[in-house]
């Protein structure tokens, strides 16, 4: 038993007396791809016809060690299926006669089957690969592009040891391709065999383990996928037939080098974050001759785009980029590249007039992708090796400097929380001296009622920081129903019977708002809560809080007893009232509006996009 | 501190309420409370308190700012207030002229004696400054006085003493000082000089 399933041996093909195919030698291995990629008339298509017998061929074709004879028939029965540019297909018949004619091939007892029991082979063969197209569809009734997809169905369902498949993807869509690369994946795992014939060689870098070079009817030169993945100019080259010593690339590496440096430079500087992206993008851009340059900024935790920065080399070039597919891309690869000549190169942009070269690179900070450099060129640009190191460097240094500002924000933020803490403690204290020199002045007060208040004063204010502390991007921003809900919640328990209903929308304010707010709140109910219901067993606390026009409007009432008639804010002196009707109209620059409605109720109505006199 | 008329800043109503309350307390009289920097400067220069209490972080203008504004403007003793004890706004705050920096949190016993140190200072600063004044113009005098006397001894071929009786002498009969006098005669000697 030979170790490959297939091997052509000093293979020649000859038309008309002349060799296009000249000692082509080839051994292809169980569970391997290869591509075979040469230009226009380098002799790919004599292949097939010398395999087939359609062209005169010399030499040995061997399957699995035994010399087969060039012959469609025997090849078939050897397992060995062949897919040309036009698939052959019985024009007249349906598909599923067309399928199960080679589905079939080894069962004699098809002309047993049932009708229905063919239809129900024939869907879960289509289910399998994808497919969906009636079976009982006629042929011809069929798009090329349909043809394609029957024909590649058919030749991987009779799961043969090798399928050839020539220029596959012509005439077919992206999720066709697509379809198609993963029906040769799958046929790959199950250890079978495919030669994969064509001149799009950048599907034959994506696909193949092995890729062949045709040229001028040899075999040039047979390179791993690997080899080539980071340097395709060799591979362009090899297939071209050129063989450049590329004199020009000293300049060019100087200038990486020196652009490397820049960026060195910038990053040890004092540029704010956005300034230090445009800069590396104008760099990148410049460095790698291309002719625009974005770097984008994707959020670790939801994988979704923050910010960009670009750099276009002339304000002519026309495109927009469409991030959200360049995202689903990124996968374990260093780097992406694609060209207009890929299938689906348009889904990688929302708007594009100019671009037709396309390379990603994305960046890790600490093994989370945390943002992709893409560079984009006019022409058809090949990548050299150089390059991507360069462009790698510059993501590693991008990373770096994103992990930097991240830390600058971390001190600016403790310092920023530094002041809070000292506010509000310098807050407690205003409470407990405006407390002291109530006592003073009346001596009637209750003071465990006084402590209570403060107790529960200081609980509003640390509920605050509670929803601070939870905010993982460390945002001074809260949200107003979730601290209402948070307050509440530690009130609710300080007298029984009293039933409270929120009706509470999403209203974002700045930290120091909401800490005032939350003082307001707390006192509010508290209020309610002590004086309301008097008396009763059971009560409603009702607290609205939404956006009003232009306003904030929060809304507290109670079917309590209500205010005493007369009661005028202004002249109360309560003076946890006096408290609250200062901070809404002096620090807020609100309103208040006291009455009676069935128990007490308080309308409050804060400015929404001025929330504060003092911004 | 007794009557003493104060002007506090301070953009948290809250915490403005406390200070207010402990002022009272100490027995000063808060006559104008601000909540940002620009209130602040208007409702100073508009009352002329005794002293200034501000917050550093005022909106709109900061507290440093506001007072810088003021100080070049009247004459009066100030207390800055802030969350922390940044190395840089201190030396901004001595820059300016501020007396005192109290760091929250602070209570009326910090009020109290800040405002105690600030005053004595103040007044201290104050006597200084007349005294400097004085001396400034004496020497002043004294330089018009030698001009004076050297044009007397030049004219009249006076020795340095009886130049100076002579200028004593006229200061004693005109019922002038005696630096009025030498300005009289620099005056007339430059009205004379033909050159």
């Amino acid at each position: 038993m030979s170790e490959y399933i297939l091997e052509f041996l000093n293979f020649s093909v000859k038309d008309q007396d002349y060799e296009v195919l000249t000692n082509f030698n080839l051994k292809l291995q169980k569970g391997e791809i290869i591509s075979i990629v040469g230009q226009d008339g380098s002799g790919k298509n004599s292949i097939i016809y010398g395999m087939i017998g359609d062209l005169p061929a010399e030499g040995l074709l061997l399957h699995k060690g035994h010399p087969l004879s060039f012959d469609l028939f025997e090849l078939k029965t050897n397992k060995i299926e062949i897919i040309n540019q036009k698939p052959k297909l019985i024009e007249n018949m349906s598909i599923a006669e067309n399928l199960f004619l080679d589905i079939s091939f080894n069962k004699e007892s098809y002309f047993f089957y049932s009708k229905r029991k063919t239809n129900k082979i024939i869907l879960d063969t289509f289910k399998k690969y994808h497919l969906n197209i009636p079976p009982n569809t006629k042929v011809k009734e069929l798009t090329l592009e349909e043809k394609k997809n029957l024909a590649f169905v058919r030749a991987f369902s009779l799961n043969p040891d090798v399928v050839i498949l020539y220029e596959p993807s012509e005439n077919i869509s992206l999720t066709s391709l697509r379809n198609l690369h993963s029906m040769i994946k799958r046929h790959k795992s199950e250890g079978k065999s495919v030669i994969y014939i064509t001149k799009q060689w950048e599907d034959a870098l994506r696909i193949a383990d092995r890729i062949a070079i045709l040229n001028e009817g040899e075999i040039t030169e047979i390179l791993s996928s690997d080899e080539v993945k980071n340097n395709p100019k060799k591979l362009i080259d090899k297939i071209i037939g050129v063989n450049l010593n590329d004199n020009s690339s000293d300049f060019n590496d100087n200038q990486l080098i020196d652009s490397v440096f820049e960026a060195v430079e910038y990053l040890t500087s004092e540029y704010e974050l956005n300034d230090l992206l445009n800069l590396l993008a104008e760099n990148t851009a410049k460095a790698t001759r291309a002719d625009a340059c974005e770097i984008s900024l994707i959020d670790e935790e939801t994988s979704t785009l923050i910010d960009k920065s670009i750099y276009k080399s002339n304000k002519s070039i026309e495109f927009i980029s469409n991030e959200a597919e360049i995202l689903k891309l990124i996968d374990e690869e260093r780097v992406y590249y694609f060209t207009k000549r890929d299938k689906g190169f348009e889904r990688f942009f929302r708007l594009n007039n100019d671009i037709c070269s396309l390379i990603c690179v994305p960046f890790y900070i600490r093994s989370r992708l945390s943002g992709i450099i893409q560079i984009y060129y006019k022409d058809y640009h090949l990548y050299t090796e150089e390059e991507i190191k360069y462009l790698e460097t510059i993501a590693h240094q991008t990373a770096l400097a994103i992990h930097n500002t991240k830390l600058i924000g971390n001190s600016v933020l403790l310092r920023e929380s530094h002041h809070r803490i000292k506010n509000n403690l310098q807050s407690i204290i205003s409470l407990i001296s405006l407390y002291k020199t109530s006592i003073k002045k009346g001596s009637q007060k209750d003071i465990i009622g006084m402590l209570d208040d403060l107790i529960s004063k200081i609980k509003s204010i640390s509920a605050v920081h509670d929803l601070l502390a939870k905010d993982k991007l460390g945002r001074s921003i809260i949200n107003l129903k979730d601290m209402i809900i948070h307050i509440v919640q530690f009130m609710i328990n300080t007298r029984k019977g009293i039933e409270f209903k929120l009706e509470l929308d999403d209203v974002f304010v700045s930290y120091s708002k909401a800490s005032t707010i939350a003082l307001v709140v707390n006192e509010l109910v508290t209020n309610s809560l002590k004086y309301a219901f008097i008396g009763r067993e059971s009560g409603e606390i009702i607290i609205v809080c939404r956006y009003h026009h232009e306003s904030i409007l929060i809304e507290i009432s109670d079917n309590g007893i209500g205010f005493p008639e007369h009661f005028d804010i202004n002249e109360s002196n309560g003076l946890g009232l006096s408290i609250v009707h200062s901070i809404v109209t002096k620090q807020l620059a609100g309103n208040i509006i006291i009455k009676n409605n069935n128990g007490a109720n308080i309308i409050i109505e804060i400015p929404a996009k001025q929330v504060s006199i003092n911004e | 501190m007794k009557n003493l008329k104060v002007v506090v800043a301070e953009d948290e109503i809250l915490i403005l309420m406390g200070l207010k309350s402990n002022l009272e307390s100490l027995g000063c009289i808060v006559i104008g409370e601000a909540t940002n920097g620009k209130e602040l400067i208007d409702i100073v220069l508009e009352k002329k308190p005794d002293l200034i209490i501000a917050d550093i972080n005022l909106p709109i203008l900061d507290g440093l700012e506001a007072l810088d504004i003021i100080n070049q403007k009247m004459n009066i003793p100030s207390l800055i207030v802030s969350g922390y004890d940044d190395e840089e706004l201190i030396q901004r705050a001595s820059e300016i002229g501020v007396l005192g920096y109290l760091i929250k949190p602070i209570d009326e016993s910090d009020l109290k004696a800040a405002i105690e140190i600030a005053i004595s200072k103040f007044e201290e600063i104050n006597k200084l400054k007349k005294e400097l004044e004085e001396t400034k113009d004496a020497l002043e005098s004294r330089k018009i006085i030698e001009k004076a006397k050297g044009i007397v001894m030049e004219r009249l071929q006076l020795k340095e003493d009886d130049a100076m009786k002579f200028l004593q002498k006229k200061s004693r009969n005109s019922n002038k000082k005696l630096v009025d006098v030498a300005k009289d005669i620099i005056e007339a000697d430059k009205a004379f000089r033909l050159d």
